[in-house]
């Protein structure tokens, strides 16, 4: 069973991605901020990492390089509600596989995991 | 967006001919757009905008209020307010089940919606080439505080839902 980081500083948004990833046979661990998916990351090695870009603490995007700076070949999608080219592109670059729009379709967030699991 | 109220001309001289802090239509209009999107996706309803006002000085809020930060080309403050009714009705709709109180959980909905609107916008400017980003939202419950938008004029926009009203208050301006 692959097991999935969602970051996220609404708790609204880790519920209702995380209760979805678990009907479909995921396991999910939470983090509230990009600080602690850092920590979780380093601790679990989840399968998929799924980050929120504006979140307090540490952003996403500097989640994001600091997860890749532990594990190059870490499996990264962002899910944001920052849709701006010039974020899109920041985040491929930084080495995000795919990347999410708010709001979105369940069946888009489900996509991107098995994606990123491939 | 269905229902477009006919702008004031007081209101319209003033948006397209601006004094300094005065919010400008080309900065406000991806607001609105992004709020009929979202809400549309969110809440499966039409969006119907009402009577556009425009206000200077500290506005009172309403029973939930959702204050998001806004950087970069422009600056102010998105607020979106809305009655506990209306937020019930609105977490219930996005949870897909009867929400009777309004707990951590639906509050972080309620701000998350307002999260994905402003998000939304910036992604609109971002196409007409203006830079923009937001802070993590701010939530506020309590009726009748009195939030005052720093000297920026503020468009007040009722967009009314078959959930209940969503009253957007823009406080925003190019640098």
């Amino acid at each position: 069973m692959a097991l999935i980081l969602i970051a996220d500083d609404a708790a609204f948004m880790r519920m209702r991605c995380g209760r979805m990833l678990t009907e479909h046979g995921f396991e999910v661990v939470e983090a509230e901020n990009g600080r602690e998916a850092v920590e979780k990351y380093q601790a679990l090695k989840p399968d998929v990492v799924l980050l929120d870009i504006t979140m307090p603490e540490m952003d996403g995007l500097q989640a994001l390089r600091a997860i890749k700076a532990i594990d190059p070949q870490a499996r990264v999608g962002m899910v944001t509600a920052l849709g701006q080219q010039q974020v899109v592109m920041e985040a491929l670059q930084a080495g995000a596989r795919d990347f999410v729009v708010k709001p979105f379709q369940p069946e888009r967030v489900l996509a991107a995991v098995e994606k990123l699991l491939r | 967006m269905q229902g477009q109220a006919v702008v004031p001309p007081e209101v319209e001289h003033v948006l397209t001919s601006p004094p300094q802090h005065t919010p400008r239509a080309e900065h406000l209009e991806p607001f609105l757009q992004a709020a009929r999107e979202v809400l549309e996706l969110e809440l499966g309803t039409s969006v119907q905008r009402g009577k556009l006002q425009l206000w200077q000085g500290s506005q009172t809020t309403q029973d939930i209020t959702v204050i998001i930060g806004i950087t970069g080309e422009l600056t102010g403050l998105a607020i979106y307010g809305l009655s506990e009714a209306t937020a019930l009705a609105a977490i219930s709709r996005m949870m897909g089940t009867a929400i009777e109180e309004l707990d951590d959980l639906a509050l972080s909905g309620i701000a998350e919606l307002g999260n994905c609107i402003a998000g939304r916008a910036t992604t609109l400017l971002g196409d007409r080439g203006i830079v923009a980003n937001i802070a993590p939202p701010v939530l506020l419950q309590g009726a009748g505080s009195r939030i005052s938008t720093a000297g920026i004029m503020c468009l007040v926009v009722p967009l009314a839902t078959d959930v209940g009203t969503i009253e957007a208050q823009l406080a925003i301006k190019g640098r």
